[in-house]
């Protein structure tokens, strides 16, 4: 089981959960959610959150992918992950990892460490941070780039603690094979989205898109039937119509 | 590299609105980055106030830049 979170924008985050499944199904899933458009996307996965005894294949499975992403130029077809977009966004994400272990994280896969961050422009190989605790800088910040961080708990309700007790609740996902975690995860979890092995779960347009907490600005979702709210106002008509009169007249 | 430096040898980036180029009035501009070589490609002036956006595009409409979107139907 583990858990997903990200920091969006300036004030958004998402935080996703996925309990024991298939574990390369999800493995496969945190990865292109984590490290897709090099974690600069508003519902890029920045934290998972890994359930019992899972969280050693899990970082394993993890690693075993990380070291597969080809970066590169993202206008060559052949790369999985692009640079990131500034200097100093690259310079920032990059203190994220080096100041982790400070803080008694460990450094799984250190994208510094990839041939790719010598090269000219801004290129940040995709890092792995495991044994990431709430408090941490990587986990209370908004990293924005090639970053993951795994947090270990023992049970469902630790790890739902977790999510719950953050401002942010942008969206979750739980990745299992058990409906009826699936469906207590659904009713448990404070956020605005929620994915079942969906691991960003962006709902179709009609639905809106939007958090709950610190991670919704105003009161209404940005599109969909909250999207018309937001640009109309209502009139409310109560009428009487007389039809008999109308008949006969 | 200077943004009036970048400026001066790449040329800058304006706005296209209405189907034209608009300058910005902000004073404000940053580097356009080619991310995978680091070099500077042009500079880009950043916003334009509400109201000259809403002049470029569409005169008369800035009147009502300063009301909410829900009572721009509103007669005077």
């Amino acid at each position: 089981m583990f858990k997903l979170r990200e920091l969006v924008d300036a004030n958004r985050r998402r935080i996703a959960e996925l309990i024991t499944s298939d574990l390369a199904m999800a493995a496969d899933a945190a990865i292109s959610a984590a490290y897709g458009s090099a974690g600069e996307r508003c519902m890029a996965i920045s934290v998972l959150v890994a359930v019992g005894n899972i969280a050693d294949p899990l970082v394993s499975a993890l690693r075993d992918r990380i070291y597969k992403i080809k970066v590169g130029p993202g206008i060559e077809e052949s790369n999985d992950m692009g640079p990131l977009v500034t200097r100093e966004l690259r310079d920032r994400v990059a203190s994220f990892v080096e100041g982790a272990p400070a803080e008694g994280a460990s450094i799984a896969v250190d994208g510094r460490e990839n041939p790719v961050s010598k090269r000219e422009g801004f290129f940040l190989g995709a890092s792995l941070l495991d044994h990431v605790r709430p408090g941490m800088r990587c986990y209370s910040e908004e990293i924005f780039g090639p970053v993951l961080s795994v947090v270990r708990v023992d049970t469902y309700a630790d790890a739902i603690g977790i999510i719950n007790e953050n401002p942010y609740g942008n969206g979750a996902a739980i990745f299992t094979r058990d409906g009826g975690a699936a469906q207590q995860f659904q009713f448990d979890v404070e956020a605005g989205m929620v994915g079942v092995n969906v691991p960003i779960p962006v709902p179709v347009a009609y639905y809106s898109f939007g958090g709950w907490k610190d991670s919704l600005f105003g009161d209404l979702h940005m599109y969909g039937p909250e999207g018309v709210q937001f640009y109309t106002r209502a009139k409310v008509v109560t009428s009487l119509l007389f039809l008999k009169f109308l008949y006969t007249s | 590299m200077a943004i009036a430096d970048v400026s001066a040898a790449l040329g800058s980036i304006d706005h296209w609105i209405g189907g034209k180029a608009v300058q910005s009035d902000s004073g404000r501009s940053g580097i356009v980055w080619n991310p995978s070589t680091g070099q500077a490609k042009a500079t880009l002036p950043l916003r334009m106030t509400g109201k000259r956006i809403l002049r470029s595009q569409c005169p008369g409409r800035h009147l009502k830049a300063g009301v909410g979107p829900r009572f721009r139907g509103e007669p005077k």
